[in-house]
């Protein structure tokens, strides 16, 4: 029998439902396992309201009124606010700041029953490669790698079984990178879909929060609680949001896939790239079509992310510039650097950005989804952030978000799924990227792949790298 | 002034003047930034924009998302005129 967080939250809120488990002791679990954390996923822990939002929920199954997420235990990342907990944006400017406000998207997992056990660590205000305030988060498939980020200590938790669903923010990759090097799926949505207000913003025109999980299903439950219009939040759409669990539906045949010809394996790992073929192959055997596209102008992605982003933090944290050294030294660079973008460099990058998006719906045009790289490379090591693709070393800024910025720039929601392990032992992923708001189908092709995968399955705790 | 090429002083003095006294770790951040970046920032520098024609609102992701052609029956994205986008 799978130990009870080994469990999907799929598989608890059944368990929860024929009452062979109970809210209560799956979230002391957690909790436990929250506090013995080997790999500073966490920095604040909430056992008091943990507890007591347990008990409420055995209450509801034992009366026969469970809501959609009853008694999950969850973490949710450090930059988004909490009311009564403090959210420090993983930072030491924000270091004690306790919101009187839950989030929208905060807000909405109370009220579907979901428990928060943990605030997870981060890099400093979602970005960077490190945490020097909080400390850095290790990989569960070897600490002397990165988790990459920013949602570190969510994708650590997830993998290590601490919870079985984690709330991140994705700026650049920052939900699909740390999912894809920590073995665990993740689904940036379409920018818009789930509200970002309470979220401390890094880049507006680019955030988006969504959930980690180890299963597709635990996504979809996530996202169907979680999307929709606030009227507080001015960029969130007002679309109706589908039925995401659609009925655990896995039939793919019919579909369009787009497979790059250009950029996304120009710097790829081979055994990444092989993986995302395979998963290529397994689509096609299942009845999808198989379709090239390619992205003109594919090589303007990384300026036009870097330079928007940093554009947009020179501006966001305008107010608290003058505060420099009370940043985390981490993210003192990236202010630094975000300083001296000119606005000319910044209304260029923004008006490129339409060029950029044109490619992807020139692509989408003939395909209802685009299959890619996770990432282009394993998890780094701590001690150089050297990026090894192949036979060559890149840079961290150069490659980090060569195979995510995209889905920022353009606004498109992406899935990441893992794809198994590498030579070294570490895990790889692969990519989704879907057309805006039809999370719903590319929610099945990934239930569909892990049908017939047991990627999402690996356990840390039973393989280590050669 | 191109700031994508500063000498390690220049940035010193436009860090002073906003109050922001450098270490020169910092200093060497910035440049190393600027170094990795450059080649890209060259090419964003070097895309032709029209005066007008490419004049369009920067940014407005949301519009640009809302905007997309709907799926079409089975599955299939309505094809889209391009013509003017």
């Amino acid at each position: 029998m799978t130990s009870l967080l080994g469990r999907s939250a799929t598989e608890l809120v059944d368990d929860y439902r024929s009452g062979a488990l109970s809210p209560i002791e799956v979230v002391d679990a957690a909790l436990a396992e929250v506090e013995s954390d080997p790999h500073n996923s966490v920095i604040t822990s909430c056992p008091e309201s943990a507890r007591a939002a347990a008990v409420r929920s055995a209450e509801r199954y034992r009366r026969g009124s469970a809501l959609p997420m009853d008694g999950v235990p969850i973490g949710i990342k450090d930059t988004i606010a909490t009311r009564g907990i403090e959210t420090s944006g993983a930072d030491a400017i924000y270091a004690g700041w306790v919101p009187d406000e839950d989030a929208t998207v905060v807000a909405r997992l109370l009220a579907a029953g979901a428990v928060p056990v943990a605030k997870h660590n981060a890099y400093a205000f979602a970005l960077g490669h490190t945490n020097t305030h909080h400390g850095v988060v290790t990989n569960p498939w070897d600490p002397a790698r990165t988790t990459g980020g920013s949602s570190s200590g969510a994708g650590a938790a997830v993998a290590t079984r601490q919870v079985p669903i984690s709330i991140g923010s994705d700026t650049g990759g920052s939900i699909r990178l740390p999912a894809s090097w920590c073995g665990v799926s993740g689904l940036k949505p379409t920018y818009g879909r789930v509200p970002n207000r309470g979220a401390m913003p890094l880049a507006w025109s680019f955030d988006t929060i969504g959930p980690l999980a180890r299963t597709v299903d635990d996504l979809a439950l996530t996202m169907q609680c979680i999307a929709g219009h606030d009227p507080g939040d001015g960029s969130s759409s007002r679309r109706a949001v589908p039925d995401y669990l659609d009925g655990g539906r896995t039939d793919v045949a019919g579909l369009r896939i787009g497979l790059p010809e250009n950029w996304f394996f120009d710097i790829c790992d081979p055994q990444i790239e092989a993986a995302v073929r395979a998963a290529a192959l397994e689509l096609e055997e299942a009845g999808a079509t198989i379709v090239p596209v390619s992205f003109p102008h594919a090589d303007l992605t990384m300026v036009v992310g870097w330079i928007c982003m940093l554009g947009e933090i020179a501006s966001a944290h305008e107010p608290t510039a003058h505060r420099f050294d009370e940043y985390d030294e981490a993210f003192q660079e990236y202010l630094l650097t975000s300083s001296f973008v000119e606005l000319k460099d910044y209304l260029r990058a923004s008006r490129l950005r339409t060029v950029v998006q044109d490619d992807y719906r020139a692509a989408f045009e003939l395909v209802d989804m685009i299959i890619a790289p996770g990432n282009v490379t394993y998890a780094p090591r701590l001690d150089d952030f050297l990026c090894q693709v192949g036979d060559e070393q890149y840079g961290w800024i150069e490659v980090s978000a060569r195979s995510t910025y995209m889905a920022n720039i353009t606004g498109l929601p992406s899935l990441a799924l893992p794809a198994g392990l590498g030579w070294n032992g570490l895990p790889l992923g692969i990519q989704f990227l879907g057309r805006p708001f039809d999370e719903r189908t590319m929610l099945r092709v990934g239930r569909y792949y892990q049908s017939v995968t047991q990627h999402h399955e690996l356990d840390p705790a039973d393989r280590r790298p050669r | 002034m191109d700031r994508s090429a500063l000498s390690a002083e220049t940035i010193r003095e436009l860090a002073a003047s906003r109050g922001l006294p450098l270490t020169a770790d910092q200093v060497a951040g910035v440049q190393g930034f600027q170094r990795a970046m450059a080649g890209d920032l060259a090419r964003l520098r070097s895309v032709p924009l029209d005066f007008v024609g490419d004049l369009r609102i920067p940014a407005d992701a949301t519009a640009w998302l809302e905007g997309f052609p709907e799926i079409g029956p089975g599955g299939h994205p309505v094809p889209v005129d391009r013509e003017g986008v």
